[in-house]
């Protein structure tokens, strides 16, 4: 691939490139600064499309469909969201596969180096406000978030988030509007461990080098 | 789909992309009631046509599908009066990581002609393929994919404070 045909397709969606021009942006300092550029600025304009939408919206569609809001769902979130941090996740790694999440979330993470390299400074209230989109918040002070980017994960969008922790970065991939009743998970592969979730809303998943790493993320994160 | 019953199912769709659609109907009509009004019909439609959908991964595409078309629909019974600086100058977002890049973003996004605006809507905001773009909106990928193209020099020229140049927007 040569930078032209690259440059056509960053303009085309920077998101999801083919294998070819990723191995072209790793080659090419040139084309790698135009994706960083046009990911920049689409996901400006991702936060911009973010108008608020109306409260209860989906409570209103459901009611007037007939249907009674469901809450047991959200009860059952919250549940295994504690049930998780306390710990007891150790069973389900046991007699369950693993959710295919978290190796595309590993996937994701290597194929997006830079991602540990370039230093996207948000303001102190950047990860309370996208943790709290998804019910959570951090139990103790994670770390400084260097890296934030609207990237593809399992055919939706995702907040892919860096943040330095005490032990080296860590990766967090939030989803909140991702449908699927999804179970805590992990995977580990190529060298990387992931843990992936549900939350009060949506799911989320945690990479990291180390399983333990990974883990520790987890446990603070609380419903 | 998604659940053990259609109801469970459909309840699940809702509260997983409600929040997509509306603000997909808000950039098509820049008025927050009648996008509002417009994901109720649409959604009102994914119910009554639940059982012809059988791919989950392609389901918000289709959801989106249907809302452009409730908004079509609605379009061929009235002609509305967008005063699209009113309602852009009013909203601030919950979520910009920078509030007033985002006001300019919107500002110059909004400025966009409407065929470069719906495909990387459908795009950025649904995270939707060339293909399912191409689907929604009867076209082809490969037209689809020349406006997202030209969408983006748009908005990069909008955002240097240029104007588009004359003959540069794209035909349906």
């Amino acid at each position: 691939m040569n930078c032209l045909d690259f440059r056509r397709l960053v303009l085309v969606d920077p998101r999801t490139l083919p294998e070819d021009a990723r191995a072209h942006a790793l080659e090419c300092i040139a084309c790698r600064e135009t994706l960083e550029k046009q990911r920049e600025a689409d996901d400006r304009l991702f936060d911009a499309m973010q108008v608020p939408v109306p409260d209860g919206l989906a409570d209103r569609i459901l009611v007037t469909r007939g249907h009674r809001p469901e809450r047991r769902r959200f009860a059952w979130a919250i549940a295994a969201t504690l049930f998780l941090t306390a710990g007891v996740g150790l069973v389900s790694r046991r007699y369950f596969t693993p959710d295919p999440l978290g190796a595309e979330a590993i996937d994701h993470v290597a194929h997006e180096p830079q991602s540990f390299t370039t230093i996207h400074p948000v303001g102190n209230d950047y990860l309370p406000s996208v943790l709290a989109e998804q019910g959570l918040k951090a139990a103790l002070a994670l770390g400084q978030v260097t890296y934030t980017r609207i990237c593809p994960m399992d055919g939706r969008t995702a907040r892919h988030l860096v943040i330095r922790t005490a032990e080296g970065p860590v990766t967090l991939f939030l989803m909140p509007d991702d449908p699927n009743k999804r179970r805590r998970s992990v995977t580990e592969t190529g060298g990387m461990a992931a843990v992936t979730m549900p939350a009060r809303r949506g799911s989320l998943a945690i990479v990291a080098t180390s399983l333990a790493q990974a883990e520790r993320v987890e446990k603070s994160l609380i419903a | 789909m998604f659940g053990t019953t259609r109801r469970e199912g459909f309840e699940t769709v809702v509260r997983a992309y409600a929040n997509d659609v509306f603000r997909y109907l808000y950039w098509l009509c820049r008025d927050r009631s009648v996008a509002e009004d417009l994901s109720q019909e649409t959604f009102t439609r994914a119910w009554s046509a639940w059982e012809t959908q059988r791919d989950e991964k392609a389901t918000k595409a289709w959801l989106f599908t249907i809302a452009r078309n409730e908004h079509a629909r609605l379009y061929e019974k009235k002609r509305l009066d967008i005063d699209p600086d009113v309602e852009l100058d009013a909203i601030v977002s919950k979520s910009a990581s920078d509030p007033a890049l985002g006001i300019d973003v919107r500002r110059a996004f909004g400025l966009l002609p409407e065929t470069y605006r719906e495909p990387l809507l459908l795009q950025v905001l649904g995270g939707l393929s060339s293909n399912e773009i191409a689907a929604a909106m009867d076209s082809t990928e490969e037209a689809v994919n020349m406006r997202l193209s030209r969408a983006r020099k748009a908005l990069k020229t909008l955002l240097e404070g240029k104007a588009i140049p004359a003959g540069k927007e794209g035909a349906r």
